[in-house]
């Protein structure tokens, strides 16, 4: 077995288990610990790491069905999530679906801009990256104000610089864990465009100059996995480093970049306590950047055609594209490429409504984000809140509702999802969301605000934090859905 | 109510520092102590859970003295007054063993008794068994026998090689903070051990090699640094002598000849070599080795020799006196580094002082006595010795040889042939019940005082609970005695009249020159404190040999691979037997066998075995299994595994039943420090044949059964 | 550095908790042992920090300026927490558990309602170790027995297993501690604050 250099032999473990995993179906007490014991991480870590990733199964037989039970499965028939054992599978395009991944389809690209405009040959971008040398590059990072498309929009001039300032050797992590339902247009570019993220990728490699890059991918995802390996094969030297594609095992968690770094290390998927911030200790205690997939391929526009496209008059509007992943009840679900600040209006006039039926709401930013009723589609698709109540633009997953669809349902299928992939570590997102659900179910919503407001400001990250959204959102402005 | 009293784990030599709460004079929880230097916060399962023997229903309650062939309850005066009359007609013929489980004070106590009033330097105690030849090897070559370093330096280094010792069995807060650094550090471990270890899971390398195989495979180490030009040269040119001698008989053997002799790949013996002696930059730290060893070492025919060719690499790697590296022989039980401190050694006084001509004028001034100076015999001899009618009386505090000496029908003969025994402890164990007078000792909670740990830390212990029965502690006893001869021998009776410890202490730290710094007062203050320590304003020394060695120049011995055990297998027993200890007994069992949880978890004794062996015989797992020697044997669950080479097996020397490891083992010895071969024997293992009654040895195969 | 901790400038240095325990301040802190590094997963050491809601043993003091322990907000989302973990004890009466000892006093003085929510947590019992024996039904999952385990003895025989409300406290993939890889050195006893964790026996 290699061991990545540099790196404790650890990082092999999630690797390790990924490959068991999809040659025996599941995962055998003895097959855990015999990983375990070759990557030398003892046994209850093991145990506790490997059992925390939902797309792992740990009795043979028995398969998970097929089905999909993610919101936009739901809200297009599909039964609710209780009834299978699937959560999302990520092809909410094609929603009811069933069964596993497939190659992104090249027909749900319905609105290419440049990100998604066809893929790119060579490597002029990187070309003049190298040319110009780090600090330049980086100055024209921050100039062009390109910020994080995992959703946090954090600057990532602002993120570079401040892991490049520790002076030790740091390590790159690319997110393309998407384990949003709704979300799948990561997918799509490694599947689509997988020379526009891979030259962005060299690029920052050639800035931040890592000792080790990894990219982190949807276990489940691949041919996504393939097609960027195949890509990252043919690059030669453009990699001296190497990359490694690191698989999963599922988890909406892994957004948290900290838990990411957890999963990589072969420890449990749990948030750890900041700070330390990841650009001080991130992986293994490097300096890391943590950057999703769809904000590297972004550095490909930005070295090939300069800041030019990203430069908005509107300081609101971070620069540049998004890719917006629209599905539920609409006519043309699939991928659109518009700029930052599109009134969310215009996003859905493009994908347009199904079987007639009017809009009625969205849910935008998924699970950490909240539902907007159609007197609010006028709003645009900024960074941050769209509204008080809880949604953002996110990573740009919308899923639709409209007249046929049960508000009450999507809302409580929220709720039941946040606490599925509550990572257990806290005790109030542990205990905190499946008394939410209870109570919605139950339709007690007694004290529920209350609660809300616990789970909310007690969590320790991201995923209890903005779990209320949802449903707050939801009773603001449906007040009548729950009493 | 309940009180919190911190004091000193009684177990291993770790040292880890204890809060014992006390409700209704028992012990009702013992807690860490995070504080602790040594331990941070640690225990092991014997320190949180094993002190229930203090208050167990066998502790002895009242003196002894055998009337009629039975021994029976007698008033303290009684037999106090027996045991000081028939002490007096035994002076010329008279050995005194010393307990390194009792304190300090209680030590010091018991070697000024043994020369002043008996007028003998026969004294000695446990570290004869177990690192004698360390202790004579280092001092040779060092001058000094003590631990070079501290448990905060093994955490410090690049890397770690344990030889022959299993600190997660019996070091288990050592192996935790090794443990440590590998996992957040990232320091390398090599293991050398016949037996595949715990820790072994943690090892970049691990040589199997074979039992008394040490020498050569040192001496092949230092060929491989030799050969790739790691020698620290600096270091041997300024600090070293004897360099060219050693070098020379390096030179005689190839690394390939080494491995073939130790029965480990020449590539993993390199491997390690190069480790050792260039250990890898881990951060901004130098990187440094550490060298740690037990009985796997030292418990050998050759054990001296072993430990002087651990030794000569340290010397040759330079791998020693900073941060970060260092030589520990890792000590077996609580107080063994303080006994010898305390002189309770046949060749020097507290101290390590020896018989030089300035040495004894201080003591005999203090004491106002003379002190003999000839050497006295060390404590195997003292026990052979007693065929010859050399030692006729003897004074065992704290021991029982009956479970701890090798050839065990041979030792009880002789013991049995004293004229006059007396066995001061808290159980009637095996020795104690051929005692002509038994006298009941308090344990460790039922005292204050201090210890001694492996790293050179002296802690207080203190007392938690009231003495159990009419139990007193061994400095009081030993004193009572003294004083009752004191006229008899011209001395004055304030020589043992102490107000307390802390008293014994004082004249301890002034009469020894690397505790003159220390007082109860600093101890109480500041917590343990790491010899030396020389005067009250010197914060302990945490390693060793920085600038030179005590002897000057470190010394090279060079030593060649003699045979490797006395008693080797032949066809009549083909087996190698192992000797060692287990995580849930504590040496011969004597305290552990009466802690009842220790014993629901370990109550029988299990012999390791290589499933190819076991097949060979018919053995399955469980199987009660006797093994036989030339001269003895025990039975024992059959525990099949491949921790063990093929060809060997491995049993605890714990006593569980009527089994114990010494009655197999040979009385054989090393020439210098006179340590018995426990490691190497030669035995033949049978299934137990079916009987009815399969009660036969109690507590045997129950547990597994 | 200093800060200003319930309207009084104080000295601190470490965490926010640190400097709340130095000035005699009561606050809760299930998971955080004196001994032990920070978890951060009972949530019960809430304070708010210059206006936000943070965890007070692992917000460094240095980032704070201005620290009250008793706001309103904050005293209603840590009586909030300490109920959700109040409802994970299964056995009333039991000698452990959230609703005995220091965990229900300190839930008393922060006013925290024992019935808020209805009970739930496992029952299993482990009693196969000698030594101590776990107590499912009064496990809040704080997580100290896995720090104590894995982080301070470096054994790691004890874990999280599994996600979620599913989390267990597991000896490691084995069934019993007596099968697990466990050395009975007590770390996790001494660590549990409910005692689910609890020595057996004792002096016979």
């Amino acid at each position: 077995m290699s061991q990545v250099a540099g790196l404790p032999l650890r990082f092999r473990f999630l690797p390790l288990l990924h490959e068991a995993h999809t040659r025996d179906g599941w995962l055998s007490r003895e097959a855990v610990e015999t990983i375990a014991r070759q990557v030398r991480i003892p046994l209850a870590e093991a145990w506790e790491a490997a059992t925390s990733f939902p797309e792992f199964r740990f009795a043979a037989g028995g398969g998970d069905g097929g089905g999909c039970g993610g919101l936009s499965c739901v809200v297009n028939g599909a039964p609710p999530s209780e009834s299978v054992h699937a959560r999302c599978r990520f092809r909410c395009f094609e929603a009811p679906v069933s069964g596993g991944e497939d190659d992104f389809p090249e027909e749900m690209i319905r609105l290419a801009g440049r990100l998604l405009a066809p893929d790119i040959t060579g490597w002029d971008g990187l070309r003049a990256a190298s040319s110009m040398g780090s600090a330049r590059a980086l100055d024209m990072i921050d100039r062009a104000g390109i910020r994080g498309r995992g959703g946090a929009y954090f600057p990532a001039a602002r993120k570079w610089r401040a892991a490049l300032g520790q002076g030790r050797p740091l390590a790159l992590v690319i997110n393309a864990e998407e384990g949003e339902p709704g979300v799948f247009k990561d997918r799509a570019v490694l599947c689509r465009r997988p020379r526009r993220f891979v030259e962005g990728l060299a690029i920052a490699v050639s800035v931040l100059r890592p000792a080790v890059t990894v990219i982190f991918i949807n276990g489940e995802a691949a041919p996504a996995r393939r097609s960027v390996e195949t890509v990252i094969a043919g690059a030669g030297e453009v990699f001296p480093g190497g990359v490694e594609v690191v698989p999963g095992g599922g988890g909406y968690v892994l957004g948290e970049e900290t838990t990411l770094l957890n999963a990589l290390e072969g420890r449990k998927p749990a948030p750890r306590l900041r700070p330390p911030y990841p650009v001080e200790s991130g992986l293994f205690g490097m300096p890391t950047v943590v950057n999703n997939v769809e904000t590297i391929a972004n550095l490909s526009i930005l070295f090939r055609e300069g800041e030019a496209p990203f430069l908005d008059p509107d300081p609101a509007a971070a620069g540049g594209s998004k890719l917006f992943s629209v599905s539920g009840r609409v006519a043309r679900p699939g991928l659109y490429e518009m700029p930052l600040g599109t009134p969310l209006r215009v996003l859905l006039a493009a994908a347009g409504e199904k079987d007639g039926a009017a809009f009625a709401a969205v849910l935008a930013g998924g699970p950490s984000g909240g539902f907007l009723p159609a007197s609010e589609f006028h709003r645009r698709l900024v960074p941050g809140l769209l509204h008080p109540t809880g949604a953002v633009t996110g990573s740009g997953g919308m899923v639709v509702l409209d007249t046929t669809s049960d508000l009450r349902a999507a809302v409580l299928e929220t709720a039941r999802f946040n606490a599925r992939e509550s990572c257990g570590k806290c005790t109030p997102c542990r205990e905190g969301l499946p008394r939410v659900v209870e109570s919605l179910a139950e339709g007690h919503t007694e004290g529920l605000d209350d609660l809300l407001e616990v789970v909310g400001a007690a969590s320790l990250c991201g995923l209890g934090q903005m779990a209320p959204g949802p449903i707050r959102s939801a009773r603001h402005f449906w007040p009548e859905l729950f009493s | 109510m309940t009180r919190q009293v911190p004091s000193t784990c009684p177990y291993c030599g770790v040292g880890c520092g204890i809060v014992i709460s006390v409700a209704g004079e028992r012990i009702v929880w013992v807690d860490d102590q995070p504080g602790n230097l040594s331990s941070e916060g640690m225990l092991c399962v014997k320190g949180r859970f094993g002190t229930t023997f203090v208050n167990h229903r066998d502790r002895l309650a009242t003196p002894l003295i055998r009337r009629g062939g039975e021994l029976q309850p007698a008033s303290w005066d009684e037999a106090l007054d027996l045991v000081a009359m028939r002490f007096a007609e035994h002076r010329g013929r008279f050995g005194s063993f010393a307990s390194a489980k009792a304190t300090n004070e209680d030590a010091f106590i018991q070697q000024k008794f043994v020369r002043l009033v008996m007028g003998t330097n026969n004294i000695d105690h446990c570290t004869r068994l177990c690192h004698s030849p360390s202790v004579e090897a280092m001092l040779q070559q060092f001058g000094s026998g003590a631990t070079s370093n501290s448990y905060s330096d093994y955490e410090a280094s690049s890397c770690i090689m344990l030889v022959g010792c299993d600190p997660g069995s019996n070091h288990p807060v050592i192996a935790s903070r090794m443990r440590r650094a590998i996992d957040t550090r990232g320091t390398r471990l090599i293991v050398v051990n016949p037996r595949r270890i715990d820790m072994c899971d943690r090892a970049t390398i691990f040589l199997q090699s074979r039992p008394g195989t040490d020498v050569s495979l040192f001496n092949g180490m230092a060929r491989a640094i030799l050969d790739a030009g790691l020698a620290n040269t600096g270091f041997i040119a300024a600090r070293t002598e004897g360099y060219e001698a050693w070098l020379a008989a390096v030179r005689e053997v190839t690394v390939e000849q080494c491995a073939e002799v130790c029965g480990v790949a020449a590539e993993d013996l390199r491997m390690a070599a190069l480790l050792y002696a260039n250990p890898p930059q881990l951060d901004a730290r130098e990187p440094g080795s550490c060298l740690v060893w037990g009985m796997g070492v030292t418990q050998h025919t050759n054990g001296t020799d072993n430990a002087h060719a651990l030794l000569n690499l340290a010397l040759f790697t330079g791998q020693l006196g900073r941060p970060g590296s260092g030589v520990s022989p890792l000590r077996g039980q609580n107080n063994v580094q303080g006994c010898g401190d305390a002189g309770c050694i046949p060749d020097s006084l507290p101290g390590y002082q020896r018989y030089d001509e300035a040495v004894p004028a201080p003591f005999e001034e203090l004491w106002g006595g003379g002190l003999p100076r000839v050497p006295g015999l060390k404590a195997t001899d003292m026990v052979e010795q007693i065929a010859g009618g050399t030692i006729r009386a003897m004074y065992i505090v704290g021991e029982n040889p009956l479970l701890s000496e090798p050839n065990l029908h041979h030792a009880t003969e002789l013991i049995r042939s004293l004229d006059f025994l007396v066995v001061q402890d808290l159980f009637l164990h095996e020795t104690a019940q051929l005692a002509d007078v038994v006298l009941p000792a308090c344990s460790f909670a039922e005292k204050d005082g201090t210890f001694t740990n492996s790293e050179r830390r002296v802690q207080r212990v203190r007392r938690a609970i009231a003495p159990v029965g009419e139990s007193r502690p061994d400095w009081e006893i030993v004193c009572d005695i003294a004083r009752r001869m004191c006229a008899h021998s011209g001395l004055d009776t304030r020589q043992f009249s102490y107000s307390g410890p802390a008293e014994i202490f004082a004249e301890m730290a002034r009469l020894t020159p690397f505790l003159r710094g220390m007082s109860y007062e600093r101890l109480d203050r500041e917590g343990g404190l790491q010899w030396p320590c020389p005067e009250p304003g010197h914060p302990g020394t945490s390693y060793l040999y920085g600038e030179s060695f005590p002897r000057g120049l470190g010394k090279f011995v060079p030593v060649r691979q003699a045979a490797a055990a006395e008693e080797l297998p032949d066809t009549e027993y083909p087996l190698i037997l192992n000797t060692g200890r287990m995580l849930y007994h504590w040496h011969g069992g004597t305290i552990t066998r009466r802690v009842e949880a220790l014993m629901e978890r370990a109550g029988a004794l299990p012999v390791a075995i290589h499933p190819d062996d076991a097949a060979a015989a018919g053995i399955v797992e469980n199987d009660t299994v006797v093994l036989f020697s030339r001269r003895g044997r025990v039975s024992g669950a059959a525990v099949l595994t491949d921790s063990v080479r093929a060809g060997s097996v491995f049993i605890p020397f714990v006593r569980l039943g009527e089994s114990a490891a010494n009655f197999l083992t040979n009385s054989a010895y090393d020439a210098q420090s006179r340590i018995p071969e426990y490691k190497v024997c030669a035995v033949r293992i049978e299934k137990k044949r079916e009987r009815k009654d399969a009660a036969g040895a109690p507590g045997i195969g129950r547990e597994r059964a | 550095m200093s800060l200003i901790l319930n309207g009084d400038e104080v000295e601190a240095g470490g965490s926010v908790l640190d400097a709340v325990l130095a000035a005699g301040i009561e606050l809760p802190h299930l998971c955080k042992d004196d001994n032990l590094p920070a978890i951060g997963a009972c949530r019960t050491c809430l304070v708010e920090a210059d206006g936000r809601i943070v965890a007070a043993c692992s917000f460094p003091a240095s980032m704070a300026k201005r620290v009250d322990t008793e706001t309103k907000t904050a005293r209603r989302i840590r009586r909030g927490v300490l109920e959700l973990t109040l409802a994970m004890q299964a056995e009333r009466g039991d000698e452990g558990g959230p609703l005995a000892g220091e965990t229900a006093s300190t839930a008393s003085r922060e006013g925290a309602a024992v019935d808020r929510f209805a009970v739930r947590t496992g029952r299993a019992v482990d009693a196969t170790s000698p030594f101590f024996s776990f107590h499912e039904a009064a496990c809040i999952l704080c997580g100290r027995c896995v720090v104590a385990c894995q982080d301070l003895q470096h054994i790691s025989a004890i874990g999280l297993a599994g996600r979620g409300r599913d989390t267990r406290v597991t000896p490691g993939a084995a069934d019993t501690f007596r099968e697990s890889i466990c050395t009975s050195c007590g770390s996790c006893v001494a660590a549990c604050p409910t005692s689910a964790l609890r020595p057996r026996g004792g002096a016979e």
